[in-house]
């Protein structure tokens, strides 16, 4: 049972990361190779503010926060100038310094040692340290994001930053500025990111820099390719496969080290197949550029 | 009628070849100013320079009174410049309804801090602009489009949708790139009487057009360039 509570509080983190890379690639149209870099900062930012301030959970969460926005606000102001292959580049370039500095800022993250001893977070003196109770504090995360979007798709500034996505020369010539809504994008997606971040970090209790890496963005990418990008049941269909496909092959009764490999080896065959087919992706409304 | 634009001896060459020379004109509020000339002649940099895509090397345009060709693309359409290109430019994934809610110029709901501190004010504003739009379609016979998604209409059809886009910015000054390229007879007379009927209502148009006669029909000015200087400014209302 604990084990299958596990693999839902992952299936939880992998839907907040789906729908934070949504947010940048399914309304913004911004392809980016960066969605673990914001991952990582809510994560570190939870870690250590935790472990080195001695901060709850419930002040290192609005530090992560608050960190990811900072941090998105600064790679908007460079990225929000470039589109399209540009973009992605900077994402690129996002990605490598980002590993690099909390791979070798060791007297902050520790680099390759990884921060251990993160505190679970508390509600009302109750600590949440079983799969059972992170299952049902990763779900009611999953249902406030998954809420916020139903109700930020039907709003107007959602529109027009879906406008963006579609010409951005014809919102500048209405008199409106892509870039502004490039950024507001940008920042919406590091959020989510930065609380799935927090959450993994207090779930796992340790970090480092290998959960975090370019191989994780581009997973993240693949989990909305495979869904589809632009709604909400896309990104969750993409996470729910990549995270329950494993356990599907265990009816096969392979070899767990086989089963692991085979994961990925489907996982990329249905991405090849999804790309040929249905390039929307499962449930997309949005082609990906 | 008062001057909306002014152009005043307005120069541009690119790697020292002319491409805009001395050009002044000025249009009044609500006409309809038609510039034609051979490709070459200097139409297109004259609309990148009144739109702020290009800077003019000398000369000053006055829009409304103020000067505007140091002021950037984003000000400028801002100001209640708006630019028509040749092909039209949809939001494609979006509805025709929302499209043309989108063009709305200074509504509650652009930015996120409105959306946050008075959502109840931008959803409200929302209806009512959905509204406006869909009166607006079927003021031009186009009802049936509203809930279509853009991209799935016909080149035609795109066309008449931009030109209610125009209507529901609220601009004051349109330019229009050849709006009748590649449209069949019965289109180009419908965009014809939308634009008279803009025109009508306040807006002035630029246009830019290789079918002659059929912007000859609606135009008050003809002006004809060559090798970027105005060749003739002939008066059709007066004529």
């Amino acid at each position: 049972m604990n084990y299958l509570l596990h693999i839902l509080v992952i299936l939880e983190i992998y839907i907040l990361l789906a729908l934070s890379a949504n947010q940048k690639v399914g309304l913004s149209g911004l392809l980016t190779l960066a969605q673990a870099v914001f991952y990582g900062v809510g994560a570190y930012a939870t870690a250590i503010t935790i472990t080195k301030f001695g901060f709850t959970y419930w002040l290192a969460l609005p530090s992560a926060i608050l960190t990811c926005m900072l941090s998105a606000l600064l790679f908007s102001f460079v990225a929000g100038k470039v589109r399209e292959f540009y973009f992605s580049l900077a994402t690129l370039a996002l990605q490598i310094i980002f590993f690099s500095v909390v791979y070798n800022w060791i007297s902050v993250t520790r680099g390759s040692y990884g921060i251990t001893g993160i505190s679970n977070p508390e509600i009302s003196g109750l600590n949440i340290n079983t799969p059972g109770s992170f299952a049902l504090f990763g779900g009611v995360w999953v249902l406030v994001v998954i809420l916020f979007y139903v109700w930020f798709l039907k709003t107007p500034l959602c529109r027009l930053i879906q406008a963006t996505r579609d010409d951005e020369i014809e919102v500048l010539s209405l008199g409106k500025n892509p870039k502004y809504y490039k950024k507001i994008s940008i920042i919406l997606s590091s959020i989510v990111a930065g609380i799935a971040g927090s959450i993994y970090a207090t779930y796992t209790t340790y970090i480092d820099p290998t959960s975090f890496t370019l191989d994780e963005s581009i997973l993240i990418l693949s989990i909305v390719l495979i869904g589809g990008a632009g709604r909400i049941i896309g990104p969750i269909t993409g996470a729910a496969i990549y995270i329950l496909l494993p356990e599907f092959l265990k009816f096969l009764q392979l070899p767990e080290g086989i089963a692991a490999n085979m994961r990925m080896i489907l996982f990329g065959l249905l991405l090849v197949l999804i790309v040929r087919f249905k390039p929307k992706g499962i449930f997309g409304k949005y082609l990906i550029q | 009628m008062s001057e909306l634009l002014e152009i005043e001896n307005l120069n541009k060459s690119f790697d020292g070849v002319a491409a805009v020379k001395d050009v002044s004109f000025s249009m009044s509020k609500k006409s309809i100013v038609l510039i034609t000339g051979e490709n070459g002649a200097g139409k297109t940099t004259l609309f990148n320079l009144i739109t702020g895509l290009d800077k003019p090397l000398k000369g000053k345009i006055i829009f409304n009174g103020n000067n505007i060709e140091t002021k950037s693309a984003l000000q400028i359409s801002q100001l209640g410049i708006i630019r028509l290109y040749q092909r039209p430019r949809l939001f494609k994934n979006l509805m025709v309804w929302e499209n043309l809610v989108s063009a709305v110029h200074n509504n509650s709901g652009n930015s996120f801090a409105s959306l946050i501190f008075k959502s109840k004010v931008a959803r409200q504003e929302d209806k009512m602009l959905k509204k406006k739009a869909n009166a607006l379609l079927a003021k031009f016979g186009l009802q049936d489009l509203s809930n279509q998604t853009a991209g799935e209409l016909s080149y035609g059809q795109q066309k008449l949708i931009s030109f209610c886009m125009i209507a529901m910015n609220g601009t004051q000054l349109a330019l229009l790139d050849e709006p009748f390229a590649g449209l069949n007879p019965s289109t180009i007379e419908q965009i014809s009487s939308m634009i008279l009927q803009m025109r009508n209502e306040g807006i002035t148009f630029l246009i830019i057009e290789h079918n002659i006669n059929k912007a000859l029909a609606i135009a008050d000015i003809h002006i004809e360039m060559k090798e970027g200087a105005i060749k003739i400014i002939n008066d059709i209302a007066t004529t």
